[in-house]
Parts: C-alpha cells; sequence; structure tokens
C-alpha cells in the first residue's frame, strides 16, 4: 500500500516539476533571465529548494503524514537498514548538513571545470545552489549520510532501489549532465544574451531537470496504468 | 612472420600512411596560384596581343592629349607616359604600423603611447609642401609576414598560402617585377638593409649593403649599417634607384612590443633619418617612406588583424606633384600593391607583367597650379589606362593557361574595360567640350572600378585547391586510421593470438601500405593522374579490406571483446567524436584551450565515477567494528577507500588542469582573453622588480624541484646506487643543467642595452652547457641503460657494519649449525632498483627532456611545465589504480581506448599550458634563438628548436608514453607504496607479481613487446584522428572567411606536431626496447 502511495506521490510531484519546468522554459523565461539574471536565479533557487525538499519529504513519508503506518512493513520492497525512514529533526539537521557540502562540492568542481573565479562570484554561487537544489536534494533528504547509498544511486550499481530513489538519481545525472552540456554554446561567436554563463548552464539544468521528472512520470504512470489493466483483467473472471 | 614483427611492421606502415596523407592533402590544399613568366616589354610583338587590345590600342591611344610618345602608333602603350622622376628614394621600415607614423593632435599628452608622435618629421613636411608631400594609410594583403610583402610590393601579386613557411628562406622572385624592370631599362639600383632582399633578387643590385635579418633581438646591427651609408650614398652620382630596408622598428616590436620606451626611441632614430634624407634629396627625386606591415598590440605580426594589416606610406619630393586642391586632412588608404604600378609609370617603365594594382592617382596630375587644369587630369586618366590594358592583357594571359578566373566574370570585366574605352574615344572626339572635365573624371572612376574589381575577383579566386588531392589526402587518412583501429582490436597481447586471423590484418596491412605508396607515387611522378590514381588505390583497398574482413565481419560477435565498463567506452567516443566535430567551427578552434580542459575534466569524473562503480575492498582490513556500538563514521576507513583516493587524485588532476589556464596565451580572436603575466618574457617587464624577482625565484624552485624529486624517487627505489656512469650523470649532470637554466634565466632578465655589450660566448655558453649535458646524458643512457646495483658478493660478518644484516647472518649460521648442516658461503643474488627498471629509464629521460624545455620555454612556464608533469603523474597513478583493481595479473599490460584518448587529451590540452595557441602570430620566435647569436647557416636547428618549444608537451608525454604500460606494475606507484588497492581477484600469482614490480615485464618478454607495439599504434591513431579532424575541417571550409586565420593554421600546427610526436614516439619506443634487451642480456648473464 506504501509504496503505492509513494509511487502516486513520486508521479504527482515529478508531474508538476515537468509541466512547471517546461512552462517556466516557455513563457519567456530565457530573455528575462538574460536581462534580470541574479533575482532571477535568487528565486528560482528558493523556489526549486523548497520544492524538491517539500516534495520528497511529503513523498517518503507520506504514510507518516497521512497515518496508516502499520502497512509499511509488508509492502515496503526490502532496504538495507541504514535506509530506515523515520522523519526526525536531527535527520532535517544533517540533510541541510549534506546539502551544504554538496553544494560546496559542486561549486569548486564548477570553478574547477573552468567557471571564472574571480568575477562572477555571486553567479557562480547560485548557480551551484541551483544545481544542487536540482540535482542532491532529493538524495540529501533520502540518503543523507548513507555515503554508499549514495555512490550506488549515482552509479547506478545496485538493482534494490526503490521509485522514488531512482527517480531521484535519474533527475540528478540528467541535471548534471544538461548543465554540462550547457557549458557548450558558450564559446560560440553567436553573440546571443543567454550564451553568457551562467544562464545556458542554467537553461541546460533545467531542461535536464524536466526531462528527468518526465521520463520518471512517464515511465511510472505507464507501470501504473498497466498494473491496473492488469488488476481489472484479474477481478473480472 | 611473427606477431611482433608483424605489428611492427604494422606501426611504420601506420606511420608512413599517416605521414603520405599529410602530404597529399597539402599537396592539394596550399596550392598557389601559378606564376606566369611574361614580361612586359616596351616592344610587344603584335601576336602577343590579342586583336581586341590591339584595336583598342590603335583607336584609343592614339593621340588625343600633348604626350609625345604616344603619339608614335609603333611606340608600345606600356612605355607612353615619360618619367617624371628621374630618381627614387625608397625607405621601408619593416613592422611601421599607421599610427607611429600618423601624426596625433590629440592635445592630452598623458592618453598617449609612448610611441605617439615620435615620427613628427612627416607631419611637418605635410604641413610645409602641402604639393608635394602625400601619407597614405597603407593597407597590406595577408599574411603580414615581411618575405610575402615584399613579393607583393614588387611583382603587384596577391600573395598565397603556400610561401609563408619560406618566410627566412627566401628564394629568388621569377615572376616579372618592379626591380628587374629598373634593371632592363638600365637604371642603377642600390640596396641596403634586410638580407631578404638580396635571396628574393641576386644580382640585381648595382651596390649592396646587406645585413642579416634573423635575429629579432638584435635592434641596431641592420638600422645602424644603413644609417652609416645612407646619406653617403645619397650624394654619390651612379643611382636611380636607392632601396634601404630598416628593421629595427620590427624587431623592438617582437622583443618589447609596441608600447615599450624603446619604441618610441627607435621611432626617434627613423624620424632622424629622414630628416637626413630629405635634406640631401636631389630635387627631381622622389622619396617614398613605407612600412611592409604593422604590429599587433603585442609586437607580433603575420596574421590580418588591422593593427598588423595598417601601416604607411609617406610620399614627398622637393619638386611639386599634387594638385593644390587635395586636402590634406582626409588620408586616403591604398593597397600595398599600388606602389607598383605608380612607382613603374612614374620612373616611365612598363608595369611588371602580373601586377593586379591600381596607381594611386594624385601621384599623376602633375602639380599644376590650379585644379582645373587638364593636362593632369589627362596624364592620370593615361596612367589609369596603361594599367587597366597591363591588367587585362595579364587576365589574358593567365585564362589562355589556368581555368581559375570565373569565365562570366572574366566576359564581364572585359565588357566593362571595352565600354570605358569607348567612352574614352567619343571623349577624344570633342576635347573641346564643355563638360570635359566631368567626363574625364567618370572615365577615370570608371577606370578605377574596373581594377578593383579585377583585384577582388582574384581575391576571392586565388587561392586554387585541388579538390582532388584534398579528397586523397582525407580518405587516405580514413583509411590508415581505420587500419590502426582494426589492428588494435585484433591483436590481443596476452593470448599472443591475432583474434581474426594475422592473414587479415597482413593482407590489410600491405594493401593499405601498398595502395598509399601507389598514390604517393602517382602524386610525385604523374600529377595529371591524380584523380585515376585516387580512385584505383582507394577500390584495392576496398577491396582488399571488405576481403581480408569477411570472416571477422561473421565472426564480429564473438571477437568483440566483453567490456566490464559500457560507460568508460562510450564517454571517450562521445568526447573524440565532440572533440573532432569542434575542429569544424571557428569559435571552438579559438576557444580550443578551454574545450580540450573541459573536455579533459570531464573524462576525468567520467573515469572517477566508473571506477567507483566496481567497488574494490581495501587492502588493509576494515578495523573490527565493536558489534554494541557501530561506528557510524571512521575516517581511516574513509581516508583508505579506494574511491576516496580516486576522488583526491580526480580532484587534483582537476586542479592541476585548472591552474594551467594561467599560462595560457591569447590569440587575437579571443577578444575578452586576458594576457597572462607568464607570456612576457622577463626583460620586457622594466617596471615591477618586486614581482620580476618573485617570479624568477618561484621559477627557479620549479626548475630545482624536478631534477631533486627525481633523485628523491630514484634514491628510494634504490636506482642510484654504485658508480655507473648513467648514475653519475642522473646525480651530477642533471642538476648542472638546471643550474645553468636558472643562471641563463638571469641573463635574459638583464635590459637589453646591457645584453648588448656582453660578448657572444656570454650568450652562448648556459645554452651550450644545458644542451651538452643533455646530449650527453640521453647517450649516457642509450649506454647503459640500466640503473640498476648489483653489489659485490661479501661476507656480511666482516664487510658490513649495518645491523640487521649481520643479525639475519648470525641467525642464518646458528641456525645452519643447528641443522647440522656446515655453514655455505652462497647468498642470494642481491640487485637494488630492479623494480623500477624501466620506469627509471623512462622518466629520468622525461626530466633531462623537461629542462631542456624549459630553457626553451624561459622561466614564465616553469610552473607550466610542472604542471603538466604533475598531470602526467596524477593520470598514471589514477589508471593504474583503476587497472589494478579491474585487471589482474599481467593483462594489465594491455591498456585500453580510454586511457589512450584519455593521455591524448591531457597531451592536447598541456599544448595550451606551454604558452602556444594554433595561430601564427603567437610562435615563439625567441626560442629558435636560444643559445645561437643570431647568423645560422642553415634552418635546421633554429627549426628544431622552434619545434621544441612548440610542441614542448606533446614531446613529453610521447616519451612518457610508455609509461602506460609499465606504471600498473611498477613498484614506482606512490599509491603502490600505501599499500592499495589490489587486484580485483587477489590470488597467490597476482601477489608474486606485485612484488616483483616491473620485473614482470621481463619475463614475459613476448606480450611486452607486443603491447609497447600496439600502444603506440594507438597513440598513433589517436594522435591521427585529431590531425584527420583538422584536416577534413580545413579541406571543407576551403572557402571560409576565415580559412587562412583559423582552419588552415589549425591543420598545419596539427600536423607537424603530428610528426613530431611520432618522431618522440619512436625515440621513446627504441628506448624502453633497448632497456629491455640490456635487462634481458643481464638476466641471462646472471643465470650463467
Amino acid at each position: 500500500m506504501s509504496a503505492a502511495t509513494e509511487n502516486t506521490a513520486t508521479v504527482f510531484f515529478a508531474g508538476i516539476s515537468t509541466s512547471a519546468t517546461v512552462l517556466l522554459l516557455y513563457n519567456g523565461f530565457i530573455e528575462s533571465l538574460c536581462t534580470r539574471t541574479l533575482w532571477l536565479l535568487k528565486v528560482l533557487v528558493l523556489f526549486i529548494s523548497t520544492w524538491q525538499l517539500l516534495s520528497t519529504l511529503v513523498s517518503i513519508h507520506f504514510w507518516q503524514f497521512f497515518g496508516r503506518a502499520n502497512d509499511i512493513s509488508n509492502t515496503r520492497p526490502k532496504v538495507d537498514k541504514d535506509n530506515k525512514r523515520e522523519f526526525q529533526v536531527s535527520s532535517l539537521y544533517k540533510l541541510l548538513m549534506v546539502y551544504a557540502v554538496g553544494t560546496v562540492l559542486i561549486y569548486t568542481v564548477t570553478v574547477l571545470f573552468g567557471a571564472p573565479l574571480l568575477n562572477k562570484q555571486e553567479e557562480t554561487i547560485l548557480f551551484s545552489l541551483l544545481l544542487a537544489s536540482c540535482a542532491i536534494l532529493p538524495g540529501c533528504c533520502i540518503f543523507t549520510t548513507n555515503w554508499n547509498r549514495w555512490l550506488s544511486v549515482l552509479t547506478k550499481s545496485s538493482l534494490d532501489q526503490s521509485v522514488l530513489e531512482k527517480s531521484s538519481g535519474r533527475v540528478s545525472v540528467c541535471t548534471l549532465i544538461g548543465a554540462w552540456l550547457g557549458a557548450f554554446p558558450i564559446p560560440l561567436d553567436w553573440d546571443r544574451p543567454w550564451q553568457v554563463w551562467p544562464i545556458s548552464c542554467v537553461i541546460g539544468a533545467l531542461v535536464g531537470y524536466a526531462m528527468g521528472n518526465g521520463v520518471t512520470t512517464i515511465q511510472l504512470c505507464w507501470q501504473m496504468l498497466r498494473a491496473r489493466r492488469k488488476n481489472s483483467r484479474m477481478k473480472l473472471p | 612472420m611473427n606477431l611482433y614483427r608483424l605489428t611492427f611492421l604494422c606501426l611504420i606502415s601506420l606511420f608512413c600512411m599517416h605521414t603520405a596523407s599529410l602530404y597529399v592533402f597539402i599537396r592539394g590544399f596550399l596550392l598557389s596560384r601559378s606564376e606566369l613568366g611574361n614580361v612586359s616589354q616596351c616592344i610587344v610583338e603584335k601576336e602577343t596581343l590579342s586583336t581586341d587590345h590591339r584595336k583598342n590600342l590603335v583607336t584609343y591611344l592614339t593621340p588625343s592629349f600633348k604626350s609625345a610618345k604616344c603619339l608614335d602608333p609603333a611606340a608600345n602603350y606600356s612605355c607612353c607616359p615619360s618619367s617624371s622622376f628621374t630618381s627614387v628614394v625608397l625607405l621601408i621600415i619593416d613592422g611601421l604600423r599607421y599610427d607611429f607614423a600618423v601624426p596625433s593632435h590629440d592635445s592630452s599628452q598623458a592618453n598617449l603611447p609612448s610611441y605617439a608622435n615620435k615620427f613628427p618629421v612627416l607631419g611637418e613636411l605635410l604641413v610645409s609642401h602641402p604639393r608635394s608631400a602625400q601619407l597614405y594609410k597603407f593597407i597590406a594583403d595577408p599574411p603580414t609576414t615581411t618575405m610575402q610583402r615584399l613579393k607583393g610590393m614588387t611583382t603587384g601579386s596577391l600573395p598565397t598560402f603556400v610561401e609563408v613557411g619560406a618566410n627566412f628562406a627566401s628564394s629568388e622572385i621569377k615572376e616579372d617585377n618592379i626591380i628587374d624592370q629598373i634593371v632592363m631599362s638600365g637604371l642603377k639600383v642600390t640596396f641596403m638593409g634586410d638580407d631578404t632582399w638580396t635571396g628574393l633578387f641576386p644580382n640585381r643590385f648595382h651596390r649592396q649593403y646587406s645585413f642579416p635579418s634573423f635575429n629579432v633581438k638584435d635592434l641596431h646591427t641592420v638600422d645602424n649599417g644603413i644609417i652609416d651609408h645612407l646619406v653617403p650614398e645619397i650624394k654619390l652620382p651612379d643611382w636611380d634607384v636607392l632601396i634601404a630596408h630598416f628593421l629595427g622598428v620590427d624587431h623592438c616590436g617582437h622583443r618589447y612590443g609596441p608600447r615599450h620606451p624603446s619604441m618610441a626611441e627607435k621611432l626617434n632614430q627613423m624620424d632622424r633619418v629622414v630628416r637626413s634624407v630629405v635634406a640631401e634629396l636631389p630635387n627631381d627625386t622622389l622619396l617614398l617612406v613605407m612600412g611592409d606591415h604593422g604590429m599587433t598590440k603585442t609586437g607580433d605580426h603575420g596574421g590580418d588583424s588591422a593593427d598588423e594589416v595598417d601601416s604607411a606610406l609617406f610620399v614627398f619630393s622637393h619638386k611639386p606633384f599634387m594638385d593644390a586642391k587635395r586636402n590634406q586632412s582626409t588620408r586616403r588608404a591604398v593597397s600595398q600593391i599600388d606602389i607598383v604600378p605608380t612607382l613603374s609609370l612614374l620612373l616611365g617603365l612598363p608595369v611588371p607583367f602580373s601586377n593586379l594594382g591600381t596607381i594611386i592617382p594624385e601621384l599623376f596630375s602633375g602639380g599644376g597650379s590650379t585644379p582645373s587644369d587638364l593636362k593632369g587630369e589627362l596624364s592620370v586618366v593615361e596612367a589609369l589606362l596603361l594599367n587597366s590594358v597591363q591588367v587585362a592583357r595579364y587576365l589574358d594571359e593567365y585564362t589562355k593557361t589556368n581555368k581559375d578566373f570565373p569565365y562570366i566574370k572574366y566576359k564581364q570585366l572585359k565588357k566593362q574595360l571595352n565600354s570605358s574605352m569607348e567612352t574614352w574615344a567619343s571623349l577624344r572626339h570633342n576635347i573641346s567640350a564643355v563638360n570635359i572635365s566631368a567626363s574625364i573624371n567618370e572615365v577615370k572612376d570608371q577606370l578605377i572600378n574596373y581594377l578593383d574589381s579585377v583585384k577582388s575577383m582574384s581575391q576571392q579566386v586565388w587561392a586554387k585547391f585541388d579538390v582532388v588531392a584534398i579528397c586523397g589526402g582525407i580518405c587516405l587518412s580514413v583509411l590508415t586510421i581505420m587500419a590502426g583501429m582494426v589492428i588494435t582490436r585484433n591483436i590481443h597481447c596476452i593470448d599472443m593470438i591475432d583474434k581474426s586471423g594475422t592473414t587479415a590484418t597482413k593482407w590489410f596491412t600491405f594493401s593499405t601500405l601498398m595502395s598509399s605508396s601507389m598514390l604517393f607515387i602517382f602524386f610525385c611522378i604523374l600529377p595529371d593522374l591524380s584523380a585515376i590514381s585516387v580512385a584505383v588505390a582507394m577500390l584495392i583497398t576496398v577491396t582488399v579490406y571488405l576481403m581480408s574482413q569477411a570472416p571477422f565481419i561473421c565472426k564480429a560477435n564473438l571477437c568483440r571483446p566483453s567490456t566490464s565498463m559500457p560507460l568508460l567506452e562510450s564517454a571517450p567516443l562521445f568526447v573524440v567524436v565532440v572533440y573532432s566535430l569542434a575542429v569544424f567551427s571557428n569559435s571552438y578552434v579559438v576557444h580550443e584551450d578551454s574545450t580540450s580542459s573541459f573536455l579533459c575534466q570531464s573524462l576525468i569524473w567520467v573515469l572517477f565515477i566508473v571506477s567507483c562503480q566496481h567497488q574494490a575492498p581495501p587492502l588493509k582490513p576494515k578495523r573490527e567494528q565493536h558489534k554494541t556500538r557501530p561506528v557510524q563514521f571512521d575516517l581511516y576507513n574513509i581516508i583508505t577507500d579506494y574511491r576516496f583516493v580516486l576522488f583526491c587524485m580526480a580532484i587534483g588532476l582537476n586542479c592541476v588542469l585548472r591552474f594551467s589556464q594561467e599560462f595560457w596565451r591569447c590569440r587575437e580572436e579571443q577578444w575578452d582573453c586576458e594576457l597572462s603575466r607568464f607570456t612576457q618574457p622577463l626583460s620586457a617587464i622594466s617596471a615591477m622588480t618586486v614581482y620580476k624577482n618573485t617570479r624568477y625565484f618561484t621559477s627557479l624552485l620549479a626548475v630545482c624541484l624536478l631534477p631533486y624529486l627525481l633523485r628523491l624517487w630514484m634514491r628510494h627505489f634504490g636506482n642510484l646506487n654504485g658508480h655507473a656512469i648513467s648514475v653519475i650523470a642522473v646525480k651530477y649532470a642533471l642538476p648542472l643543467m638546471s643550474v645553468s637554466v636558472s643562471l641563463y634565466w638571469a641573463f635574459t632578465s638583464l635590459s637589453q642595452s646591457i645584453i648588448d655589450k656582453l660578448p657572444s660566448w656570454q650568450h652562448m655558453m648556459f645554452p651550450f652547457l644545458v644542451y651538452g649535458l643533455a646530449v650527453c646524458c640521453i647517450g649516457v643512457i642509450v649506454i647503459s641503460p640500466l640503473f640498476i646495483y648489483q653489489p659485490e658478493k661479501m661476507l656480511y660478518a666482516e664487510k658490513d657494519k649495518k645491523l640487521i644484516p649481520q643479525v639475519y647472518y648470525q641467525m642464518n649460521l646458528q641456525w645452519q649449525q643447528h641443522m647440522g648442516q656446515a655453514p655455505t658461503e652462497r647468498h642470494a643474488v642481491t640487485v637494488y632498483g630492479l623494480a623500477t627498471v624501466y620506469s627509471s629509464v623512462v622518466i629520468t629521460v622525461l626530466v633531462i627532456a623537461a629542462v631542456v624545455l624549459l630553457l626553451l620555454l624561459g622561466d614564465g612556464f616553469a610552473w607550466g611545465v610542472f604542471l603538466l608533469l604533475t598531470s602526467m603523474f596524477l593520470f598514471l597513478e589514477m589508471y593504474s589504480c583503476v587497472a589494478t583493481s579491474q585487471v589482474s595479473g599481467i593483462d594489465k599490460v594491455e591498456v585500453p581506448w580510454w586511457a589512450v584518448v584519455m593521455w591524448q587529451m591531457i597531451a592536447f590540452s598541456g599544448f595550451y599550458t606551454t604558452g602556444h595557441q594554433a595561430s601564427f602570430p603567437t610562435i615563439n620566435w625567441d626560442a629558435a634563438y636560444t643559445g645561437f647569436h643570431g647568423d645560422y647557416v642553415n634552418n635546421i636547428v633554429p627549426g628544431i628548436l622552434l619545434l621544441l618549444n612548440t610542441y614542448a608537451s606533446y614531446v613529453l608525454f610521447a616519451l612518457a608514453t610508455p609509461l602506460l604500460i609499465i606504471w600498473p606494475f611498477s613498484q614506482g606507484r606512490s599509491l603502490a607504496k600505501l599499500g592499495f588497492p589490489t587486484a580485483y581477484k587477489t590470488n597467490q600469482r597476482d601477489e608474486e607479481l606485485q612484488k616483483q614490480g616491473e620485473f614482470v615485464l621481463q619475463n614475459y618478454d613476448q606480450q611486452f613487446r607486443l603491447a609497447l607495439n600496439r600502444l603506440c599504434i594507438m597513440v598513433v591513431t589517436a594522435h591521427g584522428l585529431k590531425v584527420l579532424a583538422a584536416m577534413a575541417s580545413a579541406g571543407l571550409h576551403r572557402r571560409h572567411l576565415m580559412v587562412w586565420k583559423i582552419f588552415a593554421p589549425k591543420f598545419m600546427f596539427e600536423g607537424v606536431g603530428f610528426v613530431v610526436m611520432s618522431a618522440t614516439l619512436m625515440f621513446s619506443y627504441t628506448l624502453v626496447l633497448r632497456v629491455h634487451g640490456a635487462l634481458g642480456r643481464w638476466v641471462n648473464k646472471l643465470q650463467q
């Protein structure tokens, strides 16, 4: 039952994320990003981080928030002991710590990849915050300091992942690849305002984010539809 | 023929084929325009004239104005105008940029650069002689190198790219040119200055004072030599044309840049020269002061930016020659080749045959006092007419032999000329008409328009490409790379089998080799058959390839190596594809420094993530966790974790790549690039003493650290024991080399005036010491390549005073006595340094090369080279870390593709770390003079120095390439000392191999040799792919606006870099084989 609720929550939030991001990118967003970069980035970071935090926490702890804790032991896929899910305030503290470390790491790697170190610091920091919010915040909520799970999600090595874990891993990989691909048009001589650092990377990251969420939505919808059809077919006779 | 020999043959043939493809492509791509041997003459036989022109000549050039010579229909039209001047003084100031010469009227002196208003004589003459002085902006045709410019300024032809490389090996001009015309008409030419002229025009000059031009550091020899002879020569009666070519300004630009105070000094000197010439100038002599090209903000030239192209032309005579109406404040721009017809017609000579320039009209107006003077206007039109007819004749002649010009355009131009001739003819009949002046102006405009369109057409058409040869070169290169891929895929080093059968590889190799040699021969001997030969060769190759591959294709699924890491195979492939495609976009070529670095870093992270997927257990067992209280966070476990170590190395490698950005040089297309301080030589930094000292001493640290670290490393692994000659070389010669390098840096940081006073042996001492020692060291290492030490057999009890061996000895003795055996004198053989026997040699040669390269690169790049070596080391560590954890035992000998790709990518990004860009103005010419004070007998030595400087990174990485095989086995790895990671599946055999270190390779002789061949083939193929991409992009973009500025230089840099890399790789390959052989002999001797 709980796995189903988790699936539903994941699909729900992923769908909303996808459509919101697509709408955002569609609707004159890029022009305003070019003109009011810092302001818009701040808003984006704030919005996305809150949204990711809320949606992930809600999808993890859905059962806890809405009761029905008893169902869990039977239906939940088996995960190792470290991965127990109870909402605690201390885990929130841990989460924020990991998030901060992740942001610093992303900032470092961004600068190492060639982002300017001395000028445009604010842009770079905001960009890494955005990337951290999109890519690692769900992971922070799910795994906190369980480094082995982190690595296994990033490298897709273990198979026993829940739907939420899979989806968050996919979103982070897609976001990172999107941001990476976003750097490609920077050297081109097209003289477009969005070629300036970090706008193209932000757009790339958002597109990647939307795509990752979109794939999750479609896949889960498909699965659920199939499951329902199966159920109804089984019930019929 | 065994597999080893076969692969060696493959390696050689691949190298030859790559070179052949480069050659074939170059033959097609860098074709020049064909030079016509025709010479303009005063008497032109009627047959050589087309009927149109003869009619034109008879109809239109018969007298309508009062030029006596043209009255005679038998006279040739080329010589019609009487000469306006009897003699000419031509002062060429090399590198005279337009703003050096033009007087600046900016009131605020503070804002002016130091070179402004340092040439005031021109401005003064313009004011005092408004009718006999004129200043023009003088636009050069790129490439703006001196020899190309001289060729253009004497023949009037447009330059083609191919001759650029021959800048310092000037060859005689064979085309009709103004010097020949002057000499033929019996006038006498005196020349003084740059010896490029005497190379271009041997035996033409009546008297010559030439001075060597090659040494850029020498600001004064040429100029002072000219100044000594110039004024006395002017006073002599026996010259008609006097040419003086000053080099000081250009050399000053190369040395210090235009903003340096010595540039102001130099310009002042030129000012004084012009003043003295003006004072002595005879009355009917024309003085021309001009530059051959400009210079960029850094003082370089060769490209086509406005700063490089804009030069100045100043015309002066004591006799007025212009209309008074000319407005002095507006300065017209004239093309550099315009000087050819102008000078010819002013001297009354035929215009050189292949000239495409237009006369400068105002110089022909004869100096009439009133603007409405028809005589002046008429002579202008007459001169223009002569000029146009000459150009038309050239076009006719050229079209007879070549099909370069589009036919429609050619016809259209012809019609245009005819119509203006007709206008002229109609004008001739009513010369007294009222609006004669307007009509004359109309004809004039039409003619100028005609000449301009001819010029622009030829500029478009001129670079004539042989498309067949271009395609042939590209196809050959593709074939070669395919061959390389097939060969590396089919060779399996471990099982010693060739998976699809030796025959396939053999056949393929031979067929490609055969067809390539066929191509080569056809191109060399029978250029006309090129198309057929390409087709035939391709056909043969492809057929044989398909035939040979038939069994392979059938078994393709069986042969495909099962990759355990698909991402690690696909990511480098993706990067290679992206990197190759990037060459096709001019922006990515311009920003290739960032691109290569970015892709490199991405690959490093991919490598990290992929190797994290395969969790290898740490060697040291995890601490026992208390079962009651589980430890959540254990620093020890994290630090010793294999993934953490990899992470640190990835971050380190990233940092190294990021820091190396500080050493990038700017190319002119990178408009937002800030000039790196490290690219400036120390002597150019005059103001900041503190910075100068800091930089010098930090660089000193780097150059001292290199031999010190080597020594530390070698001593640790026991390679520095004993008194072998190679050990002594490393111990003493290498530190001496770095001391010499640092002393030489100190020497070069002296100011120019002090250096010039020092005798030349002081210039040469330190560099020669370094060269000599390097050659000696490498020679010694080649002669005795084993850094191992076998101490004499001795009795521990007596000789060795060390504690542990004594204890061991005593225990052994007692044990034997206890067992009832007689004590034996038999000892195990003790040898030092066997576990790093290969890598010690390679690394030593690497460090020697690095020190020599530091000498050539200058002190600014000391840390750049250090970073390069660090990145090499980190990558090797990372690679061997992954390799040892994935693959066990001797299988590590087979280097995977991803490692080669990453290795090459780091090498490519290293090209920029050593302060280079793929554009001609950024070539560091100074390197050619390190230790050689100017005058060279030939170009080989400076060429080699220049290549070493430019391709420092390729040389270092090619030298270190065998380490890719050696390092995973080496005990010299820093991680091996720490004890991890172990092999994936640890077993007894692996541990034994691990203990033996590099000596394992000796035991697996065949595998090692095969792997070495395979690695070399892979490296050559990977580099060849980059050359192929550059080649294809240059070929594809051959009509692109930027081709000569971006794509062609890119291709040429890559092509030459490939040859340098391959040569170095061959050296490294032989060196490692030499070590291998010597070690084998040593083992045999020991066994006996």
